[in-house]
């Protein structure tokens, strides 16, 4: 429950927590450390500061002081040395001043009790006399200073002077040289110093430091926590990014359950996201392993369905050029029908007229006509040519029937075929006309299924096609004739071993009247009735030839026996 | 006309005789000293302002005279200067040999002194040399003392309120100078009261019977009277008493002192530069002294000093007066 509560007031006042929290302490242990060491520094300089200008006072002191009884000494005028000590004791916080002479011994001392500070002893004293001993001994003018005495600071100086230069020239001009002359000692200086001001002073840095580290305490907090929330803030959002990015709201709860800082979270978002890229890598190249197969086989197949799409335009093309056709031979077709009917329908009458006329003949005989033989060679002659007038009327309607029956085919009703008998039976027509001059090779299929149709249509297109393959061959030929089930429909292909057909000529075969045969031998209008039966029946007549090596005509008509209504004449008369 | 002056070119001798002569000529002169060129070598001691302003006085007169006979008479003196400071320990012994060839070697300071001290052939002008001791006959010097009685006499012209000049002098080595003063005929304008040392330690005690008596402090050049501890009493004492200190050397004008009453470097060393040619037209031994005082007395005041001592000083008797460096010392 407490801790539940602390969550709730955690997450409510935005305290830092996670990384942000190790961020937070630390920067504030960053700070700190900077923030107490510069004010160590700043306290350590500040000591050495005031050590340095301590040691400098009393050298300071002690050096003017040493410098103003250089005469009083040389000349031994004690009233002028107590003046300038007094001088020096007005301006400074000195314990008290010794004056030796330049045998050691102190020929003037000044005592200045101060408050809070006992009197020098007399074994100070001694000790004061025995530094200064040493002081001359050591054969320099410089102040030194003894920090062994618990409560004061000691300064040291010789007090010497110049004899006279050797130099004359010196004596007249300013030669700028420092006058070489002989060192004569005179006697010393000594200078004691309180220490107490400088441990207030020491006191003082102290207080100042501790304050200064106080202040800058706060400081230092509110500078962690700004700091720490301006280094998380962008991390957060690149974290809620990738959440976002990786979606799934259940992963995330788990991962914040794992990962309790940002810096985990991203850890652990970063790694579901490279996860991932290596799964979206795997899959590509996996893709990409059996893409070229796929592209070839897909272009395979483009290509066979262009190659079926050219074919299917070029038979769509066709069958409106042979609809065109057929509309315009049904308008002739109906006009020589027309006219022919005037001729077949004057020939009955007319031979019954002539029948008539030869029985009135041959009942008067001589009387009736004297050139009896006459007559009757004219009779003959008239049978003669109303046989002539009457053949030529039967191929008339008979090329006009099949002109008809190109463009406005019968009107059966479509019925179960089997192609197979179908063919047999054409064969046995055609027999006459192949029986010495072309070997027949039947290869059917047995379980070939039917077809919808009308089998008299479908027998003289086998026909036209039998006829075409005995003309394609006038010495000895073969022709082989194949059945077999597909997906599209029953086939039947006719090969024969002739001539073969031009590749300029072979989009024309199933034009009407177009016929490579010689004048009076062919109509022209065999294959162009055949393709029309075909199409009618939904079905397809492929023509493949090379010349020299034969020809091949297959008919396509879709299996099934349900009846399929065939296109029928309207206007036929 | 060139073989009149020169017959053994004449052409009545063989020409290879006359080509060996010619060529022993050109190897002689080749082997000769180059030193016979120098007229005069002025050697200096150190580039001090006082040793630089003698020179210029030396040349100005030296190089406008004109020897009476011989070369110089027409092309005039000549003077190579030579600053014994920068020469090498190694060239000493070329240079001696270039002033023994001189005609007049002029030694200005002490250390020139002392470096021709030697020479015996030549003669030696010295001045600016305090140091300088009993010398040789060849060597002619200009002292740095100046007669006390030309010294009052400047003194009296600048200072004409003072009457009575104190001075403290060490007997042994003030002694002589002290009786000469005493024999001054200025002594009866002013009246000079010499106190005796023994010690500088006894030094104030004789300054302070001083006090009340005297206008005027004389400062000798003793160099006892000259360390910093007793010219820091005389001047304590000047600055107490309001007693001028009149010193012997513009040096002392920088410390406090009042007045110089000094010799004028430049023109002494014109001085030198006409005794020089004495030399070289009359040579040495004849009327010219060993020794000879500076002609020309300079007075130099500290106006700001004698003013706040409230001195009054004569204009015309005093020479130039003195400026402190800017800045301070």
């Amino acid at each position: 429950m407490i801790f539940s509560n602390l969550d709730w007031i955690t997450k409510k006042i935005r305290l830092p927590r996670g990384y942000r929290l190790k961020l937070f302490l630390t920067f504030l242990g960053a700070l700190v450390l900077c923030g107490g060491g510069l004010i160590v520094l700043f306290g350590q300089i500040q000591r050495q500061t005031l050590q340095s200008e301590t040691f400098n006072k009393g050298s300071f002191v002690s050096s003017m002081l040493a410098r103003n009884l250089e005469t009083p000494l040389f000349f031994m005028n004690m009233e002028q040395i107590s003046a300038h000590v007094e001088a020096i004791l007005m301006a400074t916080d000195i314990v008290a001043i010794f004056v030796y002479d330049k045998d050691g011994g102190v020929i003037f001392s000044r005592l200045v009790p101060q408050k809070g500070i006992p009197p020098l002893r007399q074994e100070e004293k001694d000790h004061l006399v025995q530094l200064m001993a040493e002081h001359r001994n050591a054969k320099g003018d410089d102040s030194t200073a003894n920090w062994n005495l618990e409560q004061y600071f000691v300064f040291c100086k010789q007090i010497v002077t110049i004899g006279q230069s050797n130099d004359q020239g010196s004596l007249y001009f300013d030669t700028g040289k420092v006058e070489q002359g002989t060192v004569i000692p005179l006697g010393g200086v000594q200078v004691v110093f309180s220490r107490s001001q400088y441990e207030q002073g020491m006191a003082r840095i102290i207080r100042h430091a501790v304050l200064l580290f106080l202040f800058f305490l706060p400081i230092s907090l509110f500078l962690a926590i700004m700091l720490a929330r301006d280094v998380v803030r962008p991390l957060r959002v690149l974290v809620e990014t990738l959440k976002t990015r990786l979606g799934k709201e259940e992963e995330e709860e788990e991962e914040e359950e794992k990962a309790t800082d940002e810096l985990g979270q991203l850890d652990d978002s970063l790694k579901r996201l490279v996860t991932r890229l290596d799964q979206s890598f795997d899959t590509i190249a996996r893709m990409n392993e059996g893409l070229e197969e796929k592209v070839a086989a897909r272009t395979a197949e483009l290509t066979k369905a262009m190659q079926e799409l050219k074919e299917a335009q070029t038979q769509l093309v066709q069958s409106e050029k042979m609809g065109a056709v057929g509309q315009l031979v049904a308008g002739v077709a109906h006009e020589v029908n027309n006219t022919t009917n005037f001729i077949t329908g004057a020939l009955p009458p007319l031979g019954k007229r002539l029948g008539e006329l030869r029985r009135i003949l041959d009942g008067h005989g001589e009387q009736c006509c004297p050139d009896a033989g006459r007559v009757a060679e004219l009779m003959q002659s008239i049978d003669l040519l109303m046989g002539n007038v009457r053949e030529g009327a039967r191929r008339t309607s008979k090329i006009v029937t099949d002109l008809k029956n190109f463009s406005r085919p019968d009107n059966d009703l479509a019925r179960p075929i089997d192609i197979n008998h179908c063919l047999e039976s054409t064969l046995a027509l055609a027999l006459p006309e192949y029986r010495h001059r072309m070997e027949v090779v039947r290869e059917f299929a047995e379980d070939l299924p039917k077809v919808s149709g009308s089998q008299g249509q479908l027998c003289q297109v086998f026909m036209n096609l039998i006829i075409n393959a005995v003309h394609a061959q006038p010495d000895k030929g073969s022709l082989l004739i194949r059945t077999f089930s597909a997906e599209d429909g029953v086939h039947v292909v006719f090969t024969d071993k002739g001539t073969g057909i031009p590749k300029d000529i072979q989009k024309r075969i199933f034009e009407p009247f177009f016929t490579t045969k010689e004048v009076g031998k062919g109509t022209g209008l065999g294959l162009s009735v055949s393709f029309g039966i075909i199409s009618r029946h939904r079905g397809r007549i492929l023509v493949r030839s090379e010349p020299g090596q034969g020809a091949e005509f297959e008919v396509i008509l879709p299996a099934g026996q349900e009846p399929i209504a065939l296109q029928h004449e309207e206007n036929e008369e | 006309m060139c073989s009149d002056m020169f017959p053994l070119f004449s052409d009545g001798i063989d020409s290879p005789v006359k080509k060996s002569i010619l060529l022993i000529a050109l190897l002689l002169l080749f082997f000769a000293s180059p030193a016979w060129a120098l007229d005069c070598v002025l050697l200096l001691s150190s580039p001090l302002k006082p040793y630089e302003e003698a020179r210029q006085g030396f040349e100005k007169v030296w190089l406008t005279q004109r020897s009476a006979t011989g070369p110089k008479s027409i092309s005039g003196n000549s003077v190579t200067q030579i600053l014994l400071s920068e020469q090498q320990s190694t060239d000493v012994s070329s240079l001696k040999k270039q002033l023994q060839a001189a005609r007049l070697v002029v030694a200005i300071g002490d250390q020139a002194l002392a470096f021709v001290r030697d020479l015996r052939e030549v003669p030696v002008i010295y001045l600016l040399a305090p140091s300088a001791t009993p010398l040789p006959k060849n060597f002619i010097g200009i002292e740095m003392r100046i007669q006390p009685s030309r010294q009052l006499a400047a003194i009296n012209k600048a200072l004409p309120k003072v009457h009575s000049i104190g001075v403290l002098y060490n007997p042994a080595h003030s002694g002589q100078w002290v009786q000469e003063a005493l024999l001054s005929p200025v002594a009866s304008v002013q009246t000079l009261l010499f106190k005796k040392f023994d010690s500088q330690t006894s030094l104030p005690g004789a300054l302070q019977e001083l006090v009340g008596t005297v206008d005027a402090y004389w400062l000798l050049p003793d160099p006892q009277l000259t360390t910093p501890q007793v010219l820091g009493r005389l001047l304590e004492f000047s600055m107490k008493h309001r007693v001028p200190i009149i010193s012997f050397s513009e040096k002392y004008l920088a410390q406090g002192a009042a007045m110089a009453v000094t010799f004028d470097t430049v023109d002494m060393g014109a001085q030198a530069a006409e005794l020089g040619v004495m030399i070289a037209r009359d040579g040495l031994g004849g009327e010219i002294p060993l020794l000879t005082p500076p002609r020309k007395v300079r007075v130099v005041a500290n106006p700001t000093v004698l003013e706040r001592l409230g001195v009054p000083f004569a204009h015309k008797g005093i020479d130039a007066t003195y400026t402190p460096p800017e800045g301070g010392r």
